[in-house]
């Protein structure tokens, strides 16, 4: 079962309808106590860093993830629930989850591009990596939406994409893992990966 | 048009459960069901895709019908029309939209776009404009008043409040599908660092390419990808897929 954290302000909704077309066993939850029951956990989020912090802070969601964690369930982090991961963002002042050694950073002011990054881009797998061992031949294009971003960092990134500067698409650390797109706002690409982070985790039983 | 980063965006209006198609904001004409609309529009894989209410004497957001309607799509999608208090933007966003389209309150609410803002971030929060020219004067419209403003003063406003996405909706070509507003697409283009959108006018494949070379980045279109033929029969067409 992947519990869909609804801690305020994700987007939680397109994610269920995806998984449920998927046929993958999901429910939203609103209680952070019903993560004890869920075996994977999908933490989507569309918003600023320090909003979702605080929402998830105030709402009593840390503890009950931290501990989700430490059992080593798996754990994907959506667009802002990618950022929330790591240590602290440019964006704000909150810091972030702390499971992941990286600092959300701004798009450098670039007359070249325009900040959000919004539209579908191209993504570069690191295609040794066992997660793409099923889908490495497939071609990758999501929807992006962010003004602010995970630079590359080595052994956690493992997609690429570019916008004026290189900046980290998906990131996995063990059980923890991220995407800066919208897999479930990216059709038939996102369809496909949100299947492979259901399926992936199960080989390890 | 291969670059992912030009976007070709279908705008569906609504009018009370209706998919309706205006020209220059008047005589709505019946186009059909809006989610087997979506459904379609989903199967043809457009970039984005905006959802407008256009009925304004129902003051009330139709969250149990736009719910049905962001679960037929696993495209990103905006919705616009009627918002007036933060619990419905956030709403919004649960409810399966990746953006909010704000145009009254630009003007007239400037307190609500700033709380988007802050609590979704700029890049969930769209300001629509809609602008018409009268006698080589601009003027800009929300839904009970018009400001003489130009499209691009109104910009300025929005972008004041946090926004990070502009459209800019030309009233004069609205349904007429008499190409875009390459004027303003040369005059403005260059001059934000967020995305804008231009809408009203779109035609066909070389109205779009038109618009591109003079530097647009998005594009937005109703009537292109509803309408077929002279006679304007009803076909559901989207041929810029990226998918």
């Amino acid at each position: 079962m992947i519990g869909i954290i609804n801690y305020g302000v994700g987007n939680v909704k397109s994610v269920f309808n995806m998984l449920n077309y998927l046929n993958i066993p999901n429910k939203i939850i609103d209680d952070p106590n019903e993560i004890y029951s869920c075996n994977k956990l999908i933490l989507p989020g569309v918003g600023s860093f320090d909003n979702g912090m605080n929402s998830l802070l105030l709402n009593g969601w840390i503890q009950p993830i931290n501990s989700h964690i430490e059992k080593k369930r798996p754990l994907l982090g959506i667009c802002l629930g990618m950022q929330l991961l790591g240590k602290s963002s440019e964006e704000g002042s909150t810091l972030g989850l702390n499971l992941l050694p990286f600092k959300v950073l701004r798009f450098p002011p670039n007359k070249q591009i325009k900040i959000p990054h919004m539209g579908w881009n191209q993504v570069e797998l690191k295609s040794n990596h066992l997660f793409f061992e099923k889908i490495k031949d497939y071609e990758h294009r999501y929807y992006f939406v962010h003004s602010y971003y995970v630079p590359i960092i080595d052994n956690l990134t493992i997609m690429k994409s570019n916008y004026g500067i290189d900046f980290s698409a998906g990131v996995i650390y063990q059980n923890i893992m991220g995407f800066q797109f919208h897999p479930e706002k990216s059709h038939k690409y996102g369809l496909l990966l949100l299947k492979e982070f259901n399926d992936y985790y199960d080989k390890f039983k | 048009m291969t670059n992912l980063n030009k976007r070709i965006i279908p705008v569906l209006t609504i009018n009370n459960r209706r998919l309706v198609k205006t020209t220059q904001f008047k005589s709505p004409r019946y186009i059909g069901d809006p989610i087997n609309a979506l459904k379609i529009f989903n199967v043809k894989g457009p970039d984005e895709i905006s959802i407008i209410e256009i009925n304004s004497t129902n003051k009330k957001i139709d969250f149990e019908f736009l719910e049905d309607l962001a679960s037929e799509s696993f495209l990103p999608l905006s919705y616009g029309g009627n918002i007036t208090k933060l619990e419905e933007v956030k709403k919004l966003i649960s409810i399966g939209f990746e953006k909010i389209i704000l145009r009254s309150a630009i003007f007239e609410n400037p307190n609500l776009v700033k709380n988007s803002v802050s609590i979704l971030g700029s890049q969930s929060v769209v300001a629509c404009i809609d602008y018409y020219v009268e006698k080589s004067n601009f003027f800009i419209k929300t839904k009970t008043k018009i400001f003489k403003k130009s499209p691009l003063e109104a910009a300025k406003i929005a972008l004041n409040l946090g926004v990070g996405e502009i459209i800019f909706h030309s009233i004069n070509r609205e349904g007429m599908m008499n190409g875009f507003d390459l004027e303003l697409i040369k005059e403005t283009n260059h001059l934000f660092n967020v995305p804008i959108i231009y809408l009203g006018g779109a035609k066909d494949f070389d109205s779009f390419n038109e618009a591109f070379s003079l530097g647009a980045e998005s594009l937005g279109a109703s009537s292109t990808f509803i309408f077929y033929g002279k006679l304007k029969g009803i076909l559901i067409t989207y041929p810029y897929s990226k998918l």
